[in-house]
């Protein structure tokens, strides 16, 4: 189904752009795979290169000691993968995880700043994702600290399928229980659930909204204030 | 009342500015005075102006529909309140109160739109303020997330005392509570604890660090990766010992 889009038109980012800064852009630019699982960059890595997906979900995961992991962001066809090279850290903190496979547009790190030096649009767009990026992550705070893990679950569900314009979602359980930060049986225990109110459906990896407005119905208001933030940032757009 | 830079440069985000460039700057700057509790700004506010910390701290709470509060970030003589304002928001996602009592400068908001505009090291300072504010924020969620109440207090008490003159933290435990976003019985029974191993003494609404080395080895590595970040970017450590 990839084939026949037209990836600078599929993420939000880069058509945003007018013509002239988007044709500045277009040598930089190079398609590249989101295979599920693949790993963009690691805590401690030079950021070779941002990503502007066109399809697919790119997770931020922290760590910490004792392996624990938890997904602070998550990144799809609205955004840019790699905003720490914008804000003058090219040294990753996070992993960059493939959470849901896709393609990207690729630039290297350098030229996104070198782009930056000629201002227009470009690095003002890229402000506008950071605020973006700033209420998502502190409502991925609040979620986490007060929300039990089938809210929250519902939450990146919506989230995902979102970003995905999918019903069907490859995921398998232990990237679910790393993006939650829960353990896996916890993640069986809240499908298990969902599944048993006839609100999604789970086989074999794939993960299936069976009732999107139930669903919604179920959320936690976090999912509510991301969407609202993020039509917001989409509309600046328009 | 009009500042001079040799106050300015007591934040530590104005003293990384080429003298120069805080010199022009001077005569938009404004001193102010806070009180324990004194709240800056609502959350959903239209925001009038930046303040830049010099002796208070401002704690920044995400209020949540039922009116419960957590605290994303904290920020001293180490930075700015008003990220949102230079990455083109009017407003903003959480509540700013006054956590410890003390002074700041301000800037209205289009002086620091117009600032940041110009682009040069103003501009690059804030972006990396923003990325380390950044990693404060998701470093609280993996906090909250993943570690005890006890450990969650010891980082919050090590980031406020790297933002204080004194070793002193007026605070009630109400307050913490708000901020920690934990039920206030918790706080009481972490603070007695830390107390009894002799690393803070706590009464009447004041904890008061007596082992600043003890609570760096009980906290958790998220002291230390919020610090790194701040130091690597801001090249002017504000921890009291990482720096």
């Amino acid at each position: 189904m990839h084939d026949n889009i037209d990836p600078h038109r599929s993420n939000k980012f880069l058509s945003a752009l007018p013509k002239r800064e988007h044709e500045r852009l277009l040598p930089h630019l190079e398609i590249c795979d989101l295979n599920f699982g693949d790993i963009l960059f690691e805590p401690d890595d030079l950021i070779e290169h941002v990503y502007f997906p066109v399809s697919g979900i790119v997770s931020l995961i922290s760590l910490a000691t004792g392996h624990a992991k938890i997904s602070i962001g998550m990144i799809g066809k609205e955004g840019i993968v790699g905003l720490p090279v914008y804000l003058g850290s090219s040294r990753a903190q996070r992993s960059a995880v493939v959470h849901g496979a896709g393609k990207a547009l690729r630039m290297k790190s350098v030229d996104l700043l070198n782009i930056c030096e000629l201002g227009g649009v470009f690095p003002s767009l890229l402000n506008r994702f950071t605020n973006l990026f700033i209420t998502s992550l502190s409502q991925i705070l609040i979620c986490t600290r007060f929300h039990g893990i089938e809210l929250r679950l519902v939450c990146w569900l919506l989230m995902a399928q979102d970003k995905l314009d999918n019903d069907r979602l490859q995921i398998t359980q232990g990237a679910l229980s790393c993006a939650l930060g829960v353990r896996r049986e916890a993640v069986t225990k809240a499908i298990g659930n969902l599944q048993q109110q006839r609100l999604i459906d789970y086989n074999r990896g794939t993960l299936e909204v069976v009732d999107r407005s139930r669903l919604e119905a179920a959320a936690c208001p976090c999912y509510a204030v991301v969407k609202a933030a993020e039509k917001e940032y989409i509309n600046q757009f328009a | 009342m009009p500042v001079d830079s040799s106050i300015l440069v007591k934040n530590y985000l104005i003293a990384a500015l080429p003298k120069k460039e805080i010199a022009r700057l001077e005569h938009k700057f404004e001193k102010v005075s806070f009180k324990l509790g004194d709240v800056l700004y609502e959350s959903g506010d239209l925001i009038d102006y930046a303040y830049f910390p010099l002796t208070s701290i401002i704690s920044m709470l995400y209020v949540m529909e039922n009116g419960a509060t957590a605290e994303i970030g904290i920020v001293g003589n180490d930075g700015l309140i008003g990220v949102s304002l230079f990455m083109g928001g009017e407003t903003t996602t959480s509540r700013a109160i006054v956590q410890s009592a003390g002074e700041a400068v301000r800037m209205t908001v289009s002086d620091l739109k117009a600032e940041f505009k110009r682009g040069e090291e103003f501009q690059d300072l804030m972006l990396r303020y923003t990325q380390a504010m950044m990693t404060q924020i998701s470093q609280t969620a993996v906090c909250n997330r993943l570690h005890s109440v006890d450990q969650q207090l010891c980082r919050w008490i090590l980031l406020s005392h790297d933002r204080l003159e004194s070793d002193a933290l007026v605070m009630t435990h109400d307050l913490i509570s708000n901020m920690l976003g934990v039920r206030r019985e918790g706080v009481t029974m972490a603070a007695r604890k830390l107390a009894k191993r002799k690393l803070i003494t706590n009464n009447r609404g004041t904890i008061t660090v007596i082992d600043r080395k003890g609570l760096e080895h009980a906290v958790c590595e998220c002291y230390k990766v919020v610090n790194d970040e701040y130091n690597r970017l801001l090249s002017r450590g504000i921890s009291r010992t990482f720096g």
